[in-house]
């Protein structure tokens, strides 16, 4: 976010911390240091060089020849830059030296192998080694910025300032260390080298000085060579501008360079370096003009009209909408507001007058603006988005214009063009201190208050016994109180009249944090929450997501998480059976539309999903790839539109899936290729162990056949429905059953049987039955077998229900243990071989007995299923 | 002499005992001298044609030569059958060091299993869970946390729309309002779940991944109270050994907002890659409910007071499991998952 070489901060303030010491203050404070970069600490053997001769390369156009010295010895180098002339000092990398390898890392940009930064991730070194170029010794090495890592600039040697001792390590040169800082929305003040010169005062209690501004202002007066009109003023609440003739365009200074490159910033020319380094410096973002290029010398700031276009300095064309506020002359726009300027009046190397502009503009805008237009937001943007001190426009441009005619030359015009509407008004705030103990829960005496507060510049006053209160020596008359009808003005009560440049600071819980900076995070106690707990309640949703988990996983299940957006395509899949254009309805509990993001970040992940199996499929066939067995389940919303709302129903869904294998590899089950398949039934059984254990009884269950219509996406013969009756009502619970194989092909998975089920577990909490005792009794049990002949198509779940039924209490267990089509069973029947389990509950039984309730159960299955018995 | 006869038998008997084998064998042994017809009984039955004064001295004979064989078919039975155990001991030997017959049991999901530490920590001191929904309302996501259209946080928020006002959840937060709509204070929730975030992936990037929000709001409830919770939960996830650092930090919705870090579980706090040479690794974002955030849910701020906190799990389990890149979590291969069975 902004990087703060201490070189330059050291301009400001005496820094008595070390690096260190800064990096965690400012951090715990709130002024995230991400990271300490030290720059030179890599450059052993790198020197002051001075070049003694410049020559052509007698073999090659493109090299030069260097002699250059450390002032012991004399060095040839051989260079393909060309910018060093006789005298100039440059960092000279003496054999055994270790560079960052620049044409590697600018080649492998640009074969698209990095991404981002240049200097960031590991980075390719080179140790420099006497040599031959084209025949010739060459005996060190010329650097550029990139290859010491101070800046991505890789087009010619360091050309070092004429101080620099001949000989010297570069470290003591251009060595520095920079501190990296993350900054969040509302420390808009803190990104300069003053904003932090500020809180680095603050914190450690050493003065800092503004740079000192005085400027020699001989030209004509400004008013006579600009107007300038807001008309736009709702977007605009400042504009300041003062004009400079006759300056010459060149290279900026040499430790202005170094700054703003160990501050990240471009190097281009005196002018558009001074405008951004006085906006490092001070933090108001300024922009130059050459003045020739104001047509009409006339400046209207109003919104572009639709259509309007501008060519910025990167050289893109943009067609404008009425949200973007222009800066235009008599003709036409010269620069998108505090975002980026015009191509048509930028600076260049044939100005001779400027225009230098200090604004302030609405943040929204600025927002709105960078970020729908450019990729990356500007330096200028960066800082009015977070809001710029309104009162500091004036002092930057005099600050530039004084060092533009310092470092270009030039006449000043006479004052200062401000059209400044409203001006700022200082807020006070009224801080009853008894808010330190109620939000902070510490206490710290007033006199400290008052001292850690002015120690941030905020002007503080008490109020009185009688409700008055002065404020110290230059009392501004334009204030506005900010009350939050708090208190009584009291002994108590502190007014705190806010900086111009603390627009984060407008209630007195902000106030609260300031003392809490001040004092120190880290020494806040730790104390336990007390009072009175709150009404407690189970949460019934995640108490049965823990219960299913836990018998999922132990029926061998595991658990996945997919991400509930899904791409048309795969829900499209799960239909791959049907054919003709009637679309069926994309889920079975979801006949509404889809919900479609409006910005997705591709097609892959668009609609918000109506069912999980589209997720669980393409988690099985990813699986599959690797692993022979698949078991696995997923607990997640399906989202399904409503009618009439904004939003839409999230209905708890589960979903399980099993394919491969039943049993894993192992010497008992030696041939997995032979082994048995995990089918329609290994799930069902999941399903109703699932159902049973959550306490749904198992006679209130049925699973009844799927129409392909119901359940397009399952086998038309290996699928059910699975319902619940309670009370006289049908509810469909969900669907388990074997994937389509047209379906199981699309999603690319091995042609076997996948089982998937997917239930409605937001039906679940009211569906469970209080679990009751039932009475374990010793006396003993009376089993037998009985085996039922009906035709083959009668539905087994119907006779199991019949016995159940028929058989009453006594009967408490019944188990299909036999499935027997062919001889001697005639065809066209079946045989279902059923062992009953009759509990008495308070004397045995007698075989009488047995045998009535076993013919009562043999003359009712004679009678609704016609059904006959063996043996 | 009709001792002798027995003298001889009973040499006999106890010879062929000897070369007895099995149990079989022995049964027919048995039968043969101790049976209702064996030669024993043979003897006592020929007892009519004797003396009376023969006839005791027979039987006492007789009854010797009875226990003598009996203590002897006793003995042999109880080797036999010793010698059979250890056939069968013998056959039975395996091969220790061969697998167990598998098992199937599956495993829950990392995350739930972090999600699960992480409810614990918190219903043990107090606080209940909730749900809210995932599409939300630009109103709850953003405008009633102090974030209106054109704040600079929506920068730090990419977010997913539907329409304009429609829009998926980019944090739990919005749970903050929802909870605080419907129950006074006294307050303390957790709301786990879902968020999303329109952006590139990558090692530490998802577009959807997960948040636990916490809120506690009462009388009297200050910054030292959040510290306090937090730094428990800390130390209860990482263990007891751990540093905490609480610093500044800033969210629009908090009034002081903080940041709450552990020291460096790789490098315990000296400076490495994973903790970006500071020594600290952030886990959760927190503060005191700002002011204007109660007042949206008609609490009086200047009566009540409270803390709110949001955490990644992904985050928490990736410090906990030294896990590089968030993408594994949901690309679901399961190589992965069973690591945290």
């Amino acid at each position: 976010m902004i990087k703060v070489p201490l070189s330059w901060l050291k301009e400001y303030i005496d820094i008595t911390w070390t690096p260190e010491q800064l990096a965690a203050g400012l951090t715990l404070r709130g002024l995230e240091v991400e990271s300490l970069i030290r720059i030179g600490a890599g450059w052993d053997k790198v020197v002051v060089g001075q070049v003694l001769s410049v020559e052509k390369h007698p073999n090659a156009d493109k090299l030069v020849v260097l002699q250059a010295t450390d002032g012991q010895q004399q060095y040839q180098i051989v260079t393909g830059a060309w910018n060093l002339q006789e005298g100039d000092k440059f960092p000279m990398a003496l054999p055994g030296a270790k560079l960052i390898d620049g044409h590697k890392l600018v080649d492998e940009k640009a074969a698209g192998k990095r991404s981002g930064d240049l200097l960031s991730g590991d980075l390719p070194y080179f140790t420099v080694k006497g040599g031959k170029l084209r025949g010739l010794d060459s005996q060190a090495v010329a650097v550029a910025h990139l290859e010491l890592g101070i800046s991505e600039a890789f087009d010619g040697i360091v050309v070092l300032g004429p101080v620099a001792p001949v000989g010297a390590p570069l470290q003591e040169v251009l060595g520095d260390t920079i501190l990296d800082i993350d900054l969040s929305p509302n420390l808009g003040r803190a990104l300069s080298m003053i904003g932090i010169a500020r809180e680095v005062s603050a914190m450690t209690g050493v003065p800092y000085y503004m740079p000192r501004i005085a400027v020699l202002e001989e030209g004509p007066s400004v008013a006579k060579k600009i107007k300038v009109e807001i008309e736009a003023t709702d977007l605009c609440s400042r504009f300041s501008m003062m004009v400079i003739e006759g300056v010459k365009i060149g290279p900026s200074p040499e430790w202005m360079q170094r700054y703003l490159r160990a501050a990240d910033q471009p190097v281009i020319n005196n002018i558009v370096d001074i405008t951004n380094y006085v906006m490092l410096e001070l933090g108001q973002p300024l922009h130059a003009y050459d003045y020739d290029d104001i047509h009409g010398k006339q400046l209207i700031i109003r919104r572009a009209k639709a259509g309007e276009k501008v060519e910025t300095i990167d050289h893109v064309d943009h067609t404008l909408n009425p949200n973007v506020l222009l800066v235009a002359d008599a003709e036409r726009g010269v620069c998108l507001a505090g975002v980026m300027g015009g191509a048509d009046s930028e600076i260049k190397d044939t100005t001779v007058n400027v225009a230098l502009e200090g604004a302030n503009w609405n943040a929204f805008n600025i927002r709105k603006t960078a970020r729908e237009m450019f990729d990356k937001v500007s330096e200028a943007a960066k800082r009015f988005e977070r809001t710029v001190d309104i009162e500091l426009t004036t002092v930057a441009i005099r600050r530039a214009i004084q060092l533009m005619q310092q470092y270009a030359g030039g006449r000043i015009a006479k004052g200062i063009v401000d059209v400044y509407p409203a001006p700022h008004s200082h807020k006070v705030l009224e801080f009853p201190l008894t808010e330190i103990r109620r939000v902070l829960g510490i206490e710290i005496p007033t006199k400290k208050v008052v001292e850690m507060l002015a120690a941030l510049e905020f002007d503080v006053a008490r109020v009185r016994t009688d409700g008055t209160y002065q404020f110290g020596q230059d009392d501004n008359p334009t204030i506005i109180v900010v009350s939050e009808e708090h208190s009584l003005r009291d002994g108590n009560t502190l007014m705190v009249r806010v900086p111009s440049y603390r627009n984060d600071v407008t209630i007195v819980a902000d106030l609260v944090e300031e003392v809490a900076r001040m004092y120190g995070y880290d020494k806040i106690p730790e104390s336990p929450l007390r009072g009175e707990l709150p009404p407690q309640f189970t949460n019934y949703a995640i108490l049965v997501d823990e219960q299913v988990r836990t018998i999922l996983t132990g029926c061998g299940l595991s658990e996945v998480i997919t991400y509930p957006i899904v791409s048309l395509d795969d829900l499209k899949k799960l239909h791959r059976a049907v054919s003709g254009a009637d679309a069926p309805s994309l889920h079975w509990s979801n006949p509404n539309q889809l919900m479609k993001l409006a910005n997705p970040l591709s097609t892959e992940y668009e609609y918000m999903r109506p069912t999980l199996i589209s997720s669980m499929l393409k988690t099985l066939s990813e699986n599959r790839r690797f692993i022979e067995q698949v078991e696995i389940f997923e607990i997640g919303q399906v989202y399904l539109k409503r009618e009439g709302e904004l939003l839409p129903e999230e209905r708890r869904t589960l979903a399980l899936a099993i394919t491969g294998p039943r049993l894993p590899l192992s010497r008992y089950n030696p041939n997995l290729k032979e082994a048995e398949r995990l089918d329609f039934f290994d799930l069902k059984g999941v399903v109703e162990e699932l159902l049973r254990r959550l306490d749904i009884p198992a006679k209130q269950i049925t699973y009844e056949p799927l129409t392909p219509s119901d359940s397009p996406l399952l086998h038309p013969g290996r699928a059910a429905g699975v319902y619940l009756r309670q009370n006289g009502q049908k509810l469909k619970l969900g669907v388990v059953g074997e994937v389509h194989p047209l379906v199981v092909e699309a999603f690319d998975l091995p042609a076997e049987r996948v089982a998937i089920a997917e239930l409605d577990l937001a039906a679940v909490p009211a569906l469970m039955q209080r679990e009751i005792y039932q009475t374990v009794t010793r006396l003993p049990v009376t089993t037998q077998d009985l085996a039922v002949i009906v035709d083959d198509d009668t539905p087994a779940g119907g006779i199991q229900q019949l016995i159940r039924e028929t058989g009453g209490n006594l009967l408490t267990d019944v188990t299909l243990f036999d499935l027997y089509r062919g001889k001697p069973i005639p065809e066209g029947k079946k045989s279902l071989a059923y062992r009953l389990t009759f509990q008495p509950l308070e004397k045995t039984l007698t075989e009488d007995e047995v045998t009535k309730l076993r013919e009562k159960i043999e003359k009712r299955l004679t009678r609704e299923v016609g059904a006959t018995f063996r043996g | 002499m009709i001792q002798d006869q027995i003298a001889e038998m009973e040499r006999r008997a106890l010879a062929e005992l000897q070369a007895t084998s099995d149990l079989v064998a022995l049964d027919e042994w048995r039968i043969k001298y101790l049976g209702k017809k064996g030669e024993l009984t043979g003897f006592l039955r020929g007892m009519g044609g004797l003396s009376p004064v023969e006839r005791p001295l027979v039987g006492q004979a007789v009854n010797t030569a009875k226990n003598i064989l009996e203590t002897a078919v006793a003995e042999r039975t109880e080797r036999l059958k010793s010698a059979a155990l250890e056939v069968t001991l013998t056959r039975d030997k395996v091969d220790v060091t061969l697998p167990g017959r598998p098992v199937q049991v599956g495993h829950v999901h990392v995350i739930t299993k972090v999600f699960r530490e992480i409810i614990e920590a918190f219903t043990a001191m107090g606080f209940q869970v909730a749900e809210g929904p995932e599409v939300e309302l630009d109103y709850y996501n953003f405008q009633q946390l102090n974030i209106p259209p054109g704040h600079p946080a929506r920068s730090m928020h990419d977010t997913f729309y539907f329409s304009e006002s429609v829009l998926l959840r980019t944090h739990t937060s919005p749970n903050q309002i929802r909870v605080m709509e419907k129950q006074k204070p006294p307050v303390r929730i957790i709301v786990p779940g879902k968020c999303y975030r329109s952006e590139a992936t990558d090692a530490t990037h998802e577009f959807m991944f997960m948040q636990f929000e916490g809120l506690a709001v009462d009388r009297d409830i200050t910054l030292a109270d959040l510290r306090g919770t937090l730094a428990a939960f800390a130390r209860r996830m990482f263990g007891e050994e751990r540093k905490v650092r609480f610093r500044c930090d800033y969210f629009p919705y908090v009034e002081p907002g903080v940041d709450l870090s552990i020291d460096c579980l790789i490098c315990q706090g000296v400076g490495c890659r994973a903790c970006k040479y500071s020594g600290w690794l952030e886990i959760l974002g927190a503060g005191m409910v700002h002011p204007q955030v109660l007042r949206n849910v008609d609490i009086d701020p200047q009566k009540y007071s409270g803390f709110a906190f949001g955490m990644g799990p992904e985050r928490i389990a990736m410090l906990k499991y030294s896990i590089d890149d968030i993408r594994q979590f949901y690309r679901n291969d399961l190589r992965f998952l069973r690591q945290f069975a």
